[in-house]
């Protein structure tokens, strides 16, 4: 028999989580480049709903919480190879040499060309869910305590509800940066485009966007920059590892000092944690004098 | 059946843990079961019974007045010791300890402590003649000097129950006596003169002091900084005593923002 139990049921388990999570928040900001085109972000965002489902096999799930982006602001920079157009001569006559020459003009001779940023903030909410085990660690201190971990089985990450809006707003603004990047010689803007084939296929070819620049910029933001397995490390650790849902100092200070004596402490021989579908078990064992 | 069927939260803690938890406070804290008077707690040699307590820990012993002899205003008195050296605690249904047949069997609900206790008076070394008695108008006080206590040693039974109070605006567990049995001390008079006596001390003074506030205890388990606790009412005991175990049983209301 346990020299001391005790048990939460899951609405005091769930009391116990809204508070770690309403204590969460995290912040963080990273830039990248991968051929003509980079992408960088800043972000920060806090927790909201969410709950806790214990079941019986010693397993509890974290269902539908909330990433509320307080800040998402990205931006995406087109660096385009650089060429030259004109120079060429159009009207020639013997003796004389060239009369008439097609001008010069340095078509996306700038680094990067573009830079369009994006402010998302408030517009976007990700969910995450996960599936953990209880986990009780010793940490040897100074100061020595029992620790009641989380430990994740399985973290998904529903990751971003990128509205349409979104996706189209960032293609027009590409479109019209790259554009104006080119002289509004209405001969010469012509002739620039029948080269390039159109603005609209030149930015889509560049970013190899496909036809779906959601999906394109979803991939930028969790594939190349790493923005969604950060965020599932963030919260993942914060909430399951890095965090103990409950920490047990040893010894345990059970009457605290006085004038003439130290503190009354316990030693807690052992601590164990299980879950079933209705509460989560901690038991402790007192050690010997 | 689940520990929390009938509470949010739910604590408790085995007979083995309390015993436990009473050998830490007698090595930690040995002043609460050792008292002496100034003679005594100075020269180990005069106690009772050697007291082991955890490296470093000091005072062993508690100071107290010596017993004053009747009749000399309190200016003359006899060096003492009394000694709680063995406590020990059982919940129903028992089996710590044998209860003394003026107790009976454990009661449902009820707990039981046993305690061995000794102690000791510091009788004249020399003939009383040749002490010399202070004029009461000195006011300067003289112990008896002794060499050795004559000491003894009883064993001391209780029965109680507990039960939650409000205590401060707080739900608090208190013990209650019941009984409280000295055994083999004759005559009978003097037997419940001092079970009287013994009596009023554990009423008084220590289950007062082993009172403990639920939402204390409720919040050592589970820090939780936005919830207002209460004793559940859901149970027909709460704190309840059976299976050798103290059980507690406690709901909570949010009181911060909600979830």
């Amino acid at each position: 028999m346990n020299h001391i139990t005790a048990a939460a049921s899951g609405k005091a388990v769930n009391q116990l989580f809204s508070e770690i999570r309403d204590n969460f928040s995290f912040a963080a900001s990273d830039a990248d480049g991968w051929g003509p085109f980079g992408a960088y972000y800043g972000v920060d965002f806090h927790l909201e709903n969410g709950s806790v489902v214990l079941y019986d096999d010693n397993t509890v799930q974290i269902k539908e919480l909330d990433i509320k982006w307080d800040t998402l602001q990205f931006g995406v920079t087109l660096d385009i190879p650089g060429f030259k157009v004109g120079g060429w001569c159009i009207l020639w006559l013997p003796i004389i040499g060239c009369v008439l020459e097609f001008p010069e003009i340095n078509i996306f001779g700038d680094d990067p060309d573009v830079d369009i940023g994006l402010d998302l903030s408030g517009l976007i909410t990700s969910e995450i869910s996960a599936r953990a085990r209880p986990n009780i660690e010793y940490e040897v201190g100074p100061p020595a305590r029992w620790q009641l971990y989380l430990e994740p089985i399985t973290v998904d990450l529903d990751v971003f509800d990128i509205p349409d809006i979104i996706g189209d707003l960032l293609e027009d603004a590409l479109v019209d940066a790259v554009g104006a990047l080119i002289p509004d010689i209405p001969i010469i803007k012509d002739l620039i485009l029948a080269i390039l084939g159109g603005l609209v296929d030149l930015v889509r070819d560049i970013l190899d966007l496909g036809d779906d620049i959601e999906e394109w910029l979803s991939d930028v933001l969790g594939v190349s920059l790493g923005l969604f397995d950060l965020i599932l490390t963030a919260v993942a650790q914060h909430l399951l590892e890095d965090l103990p849902l409950y920490e047990l100092d040893d010894p345990f200070e059970l009457l605290g000092a006085t004038a003439s004596y130290g503190p009354v402490k316990l030693p807690i021989a052992d601590l164990t944690a299980k879950v079933d579908s209705k509460e989560l078990v901690l038991a402790a064992e007192i050690g010997a004098p | 059946m689940a520990y929390t069927d009938h509470s949010d939260i739910y604590g408790a803690v085995h007979e083995k843990g309390i015993n436990l938890f009473v050998q830490h406070l007698q090595r930690q804290r040995p002043s609460m079961f050792n008292y002496g008077s100034p003679n005594v707690v100075a020269n180990p040699d005069l106690w009772c019974v050697p007291i082991e307590a955890a490296p470093g820990v000091t005072p062993l012993m508690a100071t107290e007045q010596p017993i004053p002899i009747l009749g000399t205003n309190g200016l003359v008195g006899m060096d003492f010791c009394a000694q709680l050296v063995k406590l020990e605690v059982d919940l129903h249904p028992g089996g710590v300890f044998a209860q003394p047949p003026e107790l009976g069997e454990l009661d449902e609900q009820a707990f039981a402590v046993h305690a061995h206790f000794c102690a000791g008076l510091g009788c004249p070394t020399q003939k009383l003649e040749g002490i010399d008695l202070p004029d009461p108008k000195d006011r300067n006080e003289v112990v008896i000097p002794t060499r050795r206590l004559e000491c003894f040693c009883l064993e001391l039974f209780v029965e109680g129950r507990v039960a939650v109070e409000e205590v401060g605006g707080e739900s608090t567990i208190q013990g209650h006596l019941e009984g409280l049995e000295i055994v083999d001390i004759r005559p009978e008079g003097l037997e419940n003169s001092m079970e009287c006596y013994l009596a009023t001390l554990v009423e008084v003074v220590l289950l007062p002091q082993a009172a403990t506030s639920l939402p204390t205890i409720a919040l050592d388990i589970l820090d939780l900084a936005t919830i207002e606790l209460g004793a559940s009412t859901t149970v027909p005991h709460n704190p309840s005593i059976h299976d050798d175990q103290l059980h507690a049983y406690i709901d909570f209301t949010v009181t911060g923002p909600t979830p």
